[in-house]
């Protein structure tokens, strides 16, 4: 039982890790234009059919594929927020909630035209490697690396946004916007380049797991409840909050597939969801 | 002023008889074409009065589910018609939406993180019903009985369901207009449009806001009853968040809290989607994705839905009016005179 | 310096403010007072660019500048501390000052910026390390102004910056104000307190929904209120 425990503890940390950089990207985009990017699990999605289109054309492994994907997703963010957010940030949740909807549509139907419902996955040449540590622990290399760079990329976040200037502009805005621009800070500027580096994380997190899942169009209906759940745990707007929430959220979800089985596995986090919701609205941090 | 109120009365009077005479010119799949249309605009119509208090709800879901299942356990295990079974459900569907009010609301939550709650509420009766075998599991629970027997609230002509569930619109119509030109309708909209302002005002928030909630719930039980009468199946996907995010779609395009606006947004939306379907059945994903941005591009253009925009338009052009009369804007007035010293 | 002329306007089809002009010179420290809702708040949107006038014009030195953006604005060196303080209350007192000096212009003269601040305001100093959301009222209020100093301006338009403090605040708030008349910054006050208020300013306007009523030289004024002259409607502002 023991010996496996660390490889419990690396496929948890590696599946949140994914959450946190997902929902992390969105609670920020949330805080600074205070509308949720519903379609911020659907980007994700692509990302990966981009990883395997990349490879079934050029051969590309799925890190090296980083390369045109993580531009690539900036692109996209810069575009849903042009479409999506300019001009329309005084609109009320219900009718946003239709547009990314509408959005999300476009996004689900275009990857089915294109690569029909059969799941595609792109294949590493670490794939199928392992880390081998003392006698019995096997930790597979793609979650090894998927750990590292989540928490890694989750703690230059967090710096990033407490000691930068940027980051000080981010916060500014995200706890009053009006005052920010009234100290002459570009408010749209730093709106669209939070949206764009949200979807940075997202084309990061999809390389990090590409080379173990497998996609389909229905993958980003799956992750956005889970992305749902991280965020509203983490407190919405909250960077650190949703970082936290996502590794939680993934340890537990993985510990108790491996002790309870699948099916209630799978439905742990949904209740753990509401027993905290009731229990501090507001989410965990803070 | 006489003639501008006929004219609506007549409008709908004349849409009323082509509705009614309608089913009689439809072959069997156009008229189930019809009811599900139908059907879809009840579920807009009701969820409405949730749109009205500005309640971002999607666990409605679970109200289907009550509905459904609850009468035809009812009928399969303890031989109870169906019609009685149809208020155990609205009993339930009301329980359960006064529960999740009474959690949601006085956790002062976001809309949207309302509407997450809901929404994993919503899920919570599909995983219920998914998971036991006492609801059928992954099969659904068959209702079939051949023959009418109107006490047990089945038909074998299908139009007769056409006919009960036109009624059932004409009825949350309505409710409705009732409720719209009532107290409690002011309420509502007062809470809809700004929330802190209506409790200053001393506007129960949470009393109104659970009640439009757990009658927007109940009604949707009978809708669920229905489904599982009509088409002899209680199945979990009613419960699933592809039906009721439809209907929310459909009645924020229309237009939110508006009378009509649900009615009008099924009247449209469902033919266009229809249409795209049939036409586009070659490439799967096609019709969906053309609806996809057919949504985006009218929310986009109008930023908020049909009905809403309209009035909103008629709204700026009376005060341009108004301002072009040359009389200045409606809150002008003359101050007394005051020397202005230098 | 700054010209405000004939300006009409509000948040909709109805206008709040109605044909009102201002001007400032460098230097000068001017008040604007009004009741509540009389519409100061308004033209202090409509100077800082927050919201757009309807019809007339908004000039800094010659150039019409009507609908700038507030970030256009703040460049030029108008920069407003608004009503209710709107500090970033997430973040240090330390940080609120460097938020306000972002922008380059203010972020090139930050180390000068940061010595009048924490000499006009020294408690600012001793808790620059701490929360914003910790500070007492009257400490608050002053970090709102060393903000808007740390973003440099030529004119600083303060809104009720001494609303809800106690006298020993107040005094301390007005002092800083009267001592940057000496730094050539332009000042106007908007507050409902008159009496206060007209005493550290050469001049003043007072606003009566939405229109100027009467303005003039404070000294005048206050002597107009000694000797009962003044105007019924202008009464009621002095407590």
């Amino acid at each position: 039982m023991f010996s496996i425990l660390p490889q419990i503890l690396v496929t948890g940390i590696a599946v949140g890790g994914i959450y946190a950089l997902v929902a992390s990207g969105l609670t920020v985009a949330y805080a600074v234009t205070r509308h949720i990017n519903l379609m911020q699990a659907h980007f994700l999605m692509l990302s990966l059919y981009l990883v395997v289109l990349f490879q079934s054309i050029w051969g590309l492994d799925p890190y090296v594929s980083a390369l045109l994907v993580v531009p690539i997703l900036f692109g996209f963010g810069l575009l849903v927020f042009l479409t999506f957010m300019r001009g329309m940030l005084e609109t009320n949740v219900m009718t946003m909630f239709q547009l990314f909807i509408g959005g999300l549509m476009v996004i689900e139907n275009a990857v089915l035209m294109v690569f029909s419902t059969t799941p595609r996955q792109a294949e590493s040449v670490i794939t199928m490697q392992r880390i081998v540590l003392g006698n019995n622990i096997m930790l597979p290399l793609d979650q090894v690396i998927a750990c590292l760079a989540s928490v890694g990329i989750g703690v230059g976040g967090y710096f990033l946004l407490k000691s930068t200037e940027f980051g000080r502009c981010v916060r500014a805005v995200s706890n009053d916007a009006e005052a920010a621009s009234l100290m002459g800070i570009k408010v749209a500027r730093v709106q669209w380049m939070v949206f764009g580096f949200s979807f940075v994380l997202i084309a990061i997190a999809a390389v990090l797991i590409a080379p173990s899942q497998w996609v389909n169009p229905n993958l980003g209906g799956q992750y956005m409840i889970f992305t749902f759940i991280v965020i509203t745990l983490g407190g919405f707007g909250n960077f650190v909050g949703a970082l936290l929430a996502g590794f939680l959220l993934g340890i537990l979800q993985t510990v108790c597939t491996a002790i309870i089985g699948t099916t209630i596995g799978l439905a742990i986090p949904y209740l753990f969801f509401v027993a905290v919701f009731l229990w501090r609205p507001r989410g965990l941090v803070e | 002023m006489e003639k501008k109120k006929q004219s609506p009365y007549i409008a709908i009077g004349i849409g009323l008889i082509a509705m009614v005479a309608l089913p009689h010119f439809l072959d069997l799949t156009a008229l189930a074409v019809a009811i599900v249309t139908l059907w879809t605009m009840y579920l807009c119509s009701t969820w409405n009065v949730c749109g009205m208090a500005g309640i971002f709800c999607m666990a409605h879901g679970s109200a289907l589910v009550a509905g459904a299942y609850l009468s035809t356990l009812l009928w399969r295990y303890f031989g109870i018609s169906p019609w009685i079974g149809m208020l155990a459900g609205i009993a339930a569907a009301g329980l359960f939406g006064w529960l999740i009010a009474a959690l949601g609301f006085r956790a002062r939550l976001s809309s949207m993180a309302f509407a997450l709650f809901t929404a994993i509420w919503g899920s919570i009766g599909y995983f219920i019903v998914q998971s036991y075998n006492f609801f059928g599991a992954s099969n659904c629970i068959s209702n079939a009985y051949a023959g009418t027997h109107v006490g047990l609230f089945q038909f074998e002509n299908p139009i007769v369901f056409y006919y009960i569930i036109l009624a059932m619109n004409v009825g949350a119509v309505l409710l409705s207009n009732h409720i719209l030109k009532s107290r409690f309708g002011l309420y509502l909209k007062a809470v809809n449009s700004n929330e802190r302002f209506a409790a200053a005002a001393g506007v129960d928030v949470v009393r109104y806001k659970t009640i439009a909630m757990t009658l927007s719930m109940m009604l949707f039980a009978i809708a669920g009853t229905f489904w599982a009468q009509y088409s002899r199946l209680a199945s979990a996907d009613l419960a699933g968040i592809q039906a009721i995010m439809f209907a929310i779609l459909v009645v924020v395009l229309g237009g939110v809290g508006t009378l009509w606006g649900p009615v009008l947004g099924a009247a449209i939306l469902m033919p266009i989607r229809e249409i795209l379907r049939i036409k586009f059945v070659s490439l799967p994903g096609l019709s969906l994705f053309l609806f996809g941005l057919i949504i985006i591009l009218v929310l986009r253009t109008l930023k908020t839905g049909i009905l809403t925009w309209y009035s909103q338009y008629r709204q700026k052009k009376r005060f341009i009016d108004i301002a072009s009369m040359g009389k200045g804007t409606p809150h002008d007035f003359e101050m007394p005179s005051v020397g202005v010293e230098k | 310096m700054l010209g405000v002329e004939n300006v009409s306007g509000g948040y909709g089809p109805v206008s709040v403010i109605n044909g009102v002009s201002l001007g400032l010179k460098e230097g000068e420290t001017k008040a604007l007072i009004g009741a509540n809702k009389a519409g100061k708040s308004t033209i202090f949107r409509f100077i800082s660019g927050l919201l757009m006038p309807r019809s007339g014009k908004i000039t800094f030195n010659g150039i019409d500048v009507t609908g700038f953006s507030p970030r256009d604005m703040v460049n030029l060196g108008i920069v407003l501390v608004p009503e209710g303080r709107r500090l970033f209350t997430d973040m240090t007192v330390l940080e609120n000052l460097l938020v306000a000096s972002y922008f380059r212009r203010a972020r090139e003269q930050r180390t000068s910026s940061f010595e009048l601040v924490y000499d006009l305001f020294p408690v600012l100093k001793m808790r620059s390390k701490q929360i914003a959301a910790t500070l007492s009222g009257g400490e608050q209020q002053q970090l709102a102004v060393a903000r808007g100093l740390m973003s440099r301006p030529s004119v600083l338009l303060l809104d009720e910056p001494t609303i809800g403090l106690d006298p020993s605040a107040r005094r301390s708030i007005m002092k800083a104000i009267s001592e940057l008349s000496q730094r050539n910054v332009a000042v106007v006050i908007a507050e409902q307190n008159m009496i206060q208020t007209l005493k550290i300013c050469s001049y003043t306007y007072i606003i009566v929904d939405g229109r100027l009523v009467l303005e003039g030289e404070s000294r005048g004024i206050l002597n107009d209120f000694a000797e009962q002259r003044l105007p019924h409607v202008v009464k009621g502002l002095i407590s």
